[in-house]
C-alpha cells in the first residue's frame, strides 16, 4: 500500500524555511526550533502531552509561545517533566479564560499579558473594565500588567483601577505609566497606606502631573494617625495632677 | 526585658535584608512659630508664645526591606520673660516590609527633653513602635502599638525622679473617600509620668484631603484623662511650596499629653521645613530600566547586585531560557538585550546554579513550581 504523506503545519513550516532565500526564519520556524528543543529536552511523553496541548491552544486561537516558552523553563529549571506538564496545561487554560474577557481583535500580546495578570490576582472585572476603557481598541498589556504591580503592593482593587484609568484618561505615555508603582511604593515606604498612596498618585495624574510627584505636604496627608502632641511640660505638682516620684532630697 | 523585645523586632522586621536600591542622606531644618493658651486649670502656665528651630538627619534605604534612620535635635523658646526654654534630641530608626498581605512597619526611637526654665525636668525613654496594616474590603484596618520606658527627673523645690512608663494600642480604619482620606481610631494608654499618670483613652477621626501643591486635614478627638474629659480638634493646611521648602498652618486645641502629662492647650502653630541638603549616599539603579527604542523593539537594561557571586546570567523567554552571561560593571552585573513588544518573564542565575530574583525586580510572579520569576510589558511602537 503507498502511504500519503500529509504534510502537517509544522513540516510545510520546515518547507518554507528551507526554501526561503537567504535562510530568513518565519515566526512559525522559530517556533519550531524551540518546539524541536521541548522534544529534545523532555521525555517523550511529556513532549507528546504538551503538543497535544499546543494543538488544542492553536485550534482555539490562543498564542502558543508562551506554552512552549513555559515548557523551555521547565526544563531549564530542571523541573520534573509531570510538573511541567500540569503547569503547562494550567497556562492553556488561563490564556483561554483571558482570551474569554478580550473581544476577537485582541492580540496574542495581549492574550498573555491578561492571563499572566489573572495569576497575579488581577479579577475578571478589572480586565473587562480595563478593555471597555482602552481608547481605538488599543492594547492593554502595559495597563494589566500595571495594575497588577499595584495590587501586589497591597493597593485594593478599586484604588488601584482607577490610578490606571486615570493615567489612560489622560492619555499619557508608558513611561508614566511605569512610574505609577513606583510612586505608589515610594509613599508606602514613607509610611502612608497602600490605598492612601494609590489615591496620592491617581491625584496627581489627574492634576496633569507626573505619578512621581505626588505626595502630601508634611504633617498633612493622609497616614499620619491622630495622636497627642507632646507639648510643653509642667513643673509636677502645677498641672492637673500631682507628680509621682522618689525624692532625691 | 525591653532590650531583647527590641532585638526581636528589628530580626522580625529586619531579617531576609536585600541589597538597598539607594540610600539617600537629608538634613532638613525646620521653623516653628507657636501662640498657646493653656487651660485655666494649669498654674503657672499662662499664655505663651514660643519658637522650635530644630534640624533633621534622615538616612533613609529604599529597598524592598524600607530602613529609615533620623537624628532629631530642636530647641524651643518661650517669647515672654522668664518663660521656659528646652532642647530636645531623637535618635530613631524606623523599617518596614510586607508580611504577606500585611504591612508591617515598626519604629526604636531613643529620646531626651531637657526643660530648662522656669524650673528643670529632664525625661529620657525608648519608644518602640510597631504597626501592622492591611486591606480589606475596600477599608485599611491598622493596629499599632506603643511602648515607652524611661525615666523622669524634676528640680522645682525638691528633686523628685521616676519611673516614664507609657503603653498603650490604638485600632484605626480608614478609607478613601472622594479624594481624601477618612480614618477613624480609638486608642488607650496607660501612662505614669511625673505629672498626670493613669489611663489616657480616647476615640477620633481625621480627614485629609490634598489639591496639587496644598493639603488640608481636620481631625477631633474625644479623650478621658485621669482628671477628666477634654476634647481636641485641628485644622491644618499644609503647602509644598518647592520640591525642597514645605509649610503648614495649624490651628486646633490639643488634648493632654500622657508621655509627659502636658495639659493641652489652644494652639496656633506656622511652621516651615527647608530641605537644605539631600544627597545620595548610595545609588542602586532599578533591575530594569528602559531605553530606547530600536529595529526589532526597544532595549532593556538589566542591572543587579550579588556582590558574592562569581559569575551573573540572566535567563527567560527572550534567551531561550538558556542562561546569557551578564558584565560586572563595579559592583552591579549588567546586560542589555532587545527585546521585542510584549510580556517577558525573567530571572538571574548565579554561580551557574542558584536561582535568583531580587525583591525589587517588577513583576514578581510564580513560576508555578515554587520559583519566582520577574516580569516586565515592552509596550509596541
Amino acid at each position: 500500500m503507498t502511504r500519503i504523506l500529509v504534510p502537517t503545519a509544522l513540516s510545510l513550516a520546515m518547507l518554507a524555511t528551507a526554501l526561503s532565500p537567504g535562510g530568513i526564519r518565519t515566526a512559525a520556524a522559530q517556533e519550531l526550533s524551540r518546539l524541536e528543543r521541548v522534544r529534545a529536552e523532555l521525555p517523550a511523553e511529556a513532549a507528546r502531552s504538551i503538543e497535544r496541548t499546543l494543538a488544542e491552544a492553536r485550534r482555539l486561537g490562543l498564542p502558543t509561545e508562551p506554552l512552549i516558552d513555559k515548557a523551555l523553563e521547565g526544563a531549564a529549571k530542571k523541573v520534573q517533566p509531570a510538573r511541567i506538564v500540569e503547569v503547562v496545561q494550567g497556562l492553556a487554560e488561563r490564556l483561554r479564560h483571558a482570551q474569554s474577557l478580550l473581544d476577537a481583535s485582541a492580540t496574542p500580546s495581549d492574550i498573555t499579558a491578561v492571563a499572566d495578570a489573572l495569576q497575579r490576582g488581577v479579577p475578571d472585572e478589572a480586565v473587562r473594565a480595563l478593555r471597555t476603557g482602552a481608547p481605538g481598541g488599543a492594547s492593554i498589556a502595559a495597563s494589566v500588567h500595571t495594575l497588577a504591580d499595584l495590587l501586589d503592593r497591597g493597593v485594593p482593587m478599586g484604588a488601584a483601577l482607577d490610578a490606571v484609568q486615570e493615567w489612560r484618561g489622560r492619555a499619557k505615555n508608558a513611561l508614566e505609566l511605569r512610574e505609577l508603582p513606583a510612586a505608589v511604593e515610594r509613599l508606602i515606604r514613607e509610611g502612608v497606606l497602600p490605598e492612601q498612596a494609590a489615591a496620592a498618585v491617581a491625584s496627581a495624574v489627574r492634576d496633569g502631573g507626573r505619578p512621581a510627584a505626588a505626595g502630601p505636604p508634611p504633617g498633612v496627608g493622609p497616614g499620619k494617625a491622630p495622636g497627642p502632641e507632646k507639648g510643653v511640660p509642667v513643673a509636677p505638682g502645677k498641672g492637673k495632677g500631682k507628680g509621682k516620684g522618689k525624692g532625691k532630697g | 526585658m525591653d532590650l531583647a523585645l527590641l532585638a526581636a523586632a528589628l530580626t522580625f522586621l529586619y531579617g531576609g535584608r536585600a541589597p538597598a536600591s539607594a540610600q539617600r542622606l537629608e538634613v532638613r531644618l525646620d521653623a516653628t512659630a507657636a501662640h498657646a493658651r493653656p487651660p485655666a486649670d494649669v498654674l503657672g502656665a499662662g499664655v505663651a508664645t514660643y519658637g522650635l528651630l530644630g534640624t533633621r538627619i534622615d538616612l533613609e534605604r529604599f529597598g524592598p526591606a524600607k530602613g529609615d534612620y533620623d537624628l532629631v535635635l530642636s530647641g524651643g523658646r518661650d517669647t515672654r520673660e522668664g518663660g521656659s526654654s528646652w532642647v530636645s534630641a531623637a535618635l530613631g530608626g524606623e523599617w518596614a516590609r510586607w508580611i504577606g498581605s500585611i504591612a508591617a512597619r515598626a519604629r526604636a526611637e531613643a529620646f531626651g527633653l531637657w526643660f530648662r526654665e522656669p524650673f528643670s525636668y529632664r525625661a529620657h525613654g525608648i519608644t518602640i513602635a510597631p504597626r501592622a496594616s492591611r486591606s480589606l474590603g475596600g477599608l485599611t484596618f491598622s493596629l499599632a502599638g506603643e511602648l515607652i520606658r524611661g525615666g523622669w527627673q524634676t528640680e522645682d523645690t525638691l528633686e523628685v525622679a521616676g519611673d516614664l512608663d507609657v503603653t498603650g494600642a490604638s485600632l484605626s480604619v480608614g478609607r478613601v473617600v472622594g479624594t481624601g482620606w477618612l480614618e477613624a481610631t480609638v486608642e488607650g494608654h496607660e501612662a505614669r509620668n511625673g505629672a498626670l499618670p493613669g489611663s489616657y483613652t480616647g476615640f477620633g477621626a481625621s480627614y485629609g484631603v490634598m489639591a496639587g501643591r496644598f493639603g488640608i486635614r481636620v481631625d477631633g478627638r474625644r479623650w478621658n484623662t485621669p482628671a477628666g474629659g477634654e476634647l481636641g480638634y485641628h485644622g491644618t493646611i499644609g503647602w509644598q511650596v518647592n520640591d525642597r521648602l514645605s509649610a503648614h498652618l495649624t490651628v486646633g486645641k490639643s488634648v493632654t499629653d500622657p508621655v509627659h502629662g502636658s495639659p493641652g492647650s489652644f494652639t496656633a502653630t506656622l511652621g516651615a521645613s527647608w530641605r537644605m541638603i539631600s544627597a545620595e549616599v548610595r545609588r542602586v539603579a532599578p533591575v530594569v530600566e528602559f531605553a530606547e527604542m530600536v529595529d526589532g523593539g526597544r532595549k532593556v537594561r538589566f542591572r543587579i547586585y550579588a556582590e558574592d557571586a562569581e559569575q551573573v546570567a540572566i535567563t527567560g523567554d527572550f534567551t531561550g531560557w538558556k542562561p546569557r552571561p551578564m558584565q560586572r560593571a563595579g559592583d552591579a552585573w549588567i546586560l542589555e538585550i532587545v527585546l521585542q513588544p510584549g510580556l517577558h518573564h525573567f530571572g538571574f542565575v548565579l554561580d551557574g546554579e542558584r536561582w535568583f530574583v531580587p525583591d525589587d525586580a517588577p513583576g514578581v510572579v510564580d513560576d508555578g513550581w515554587g520559583r519566582r520569576n520577574a516580569s516586565l510589558v515592552v509596550e509596541g511602537a
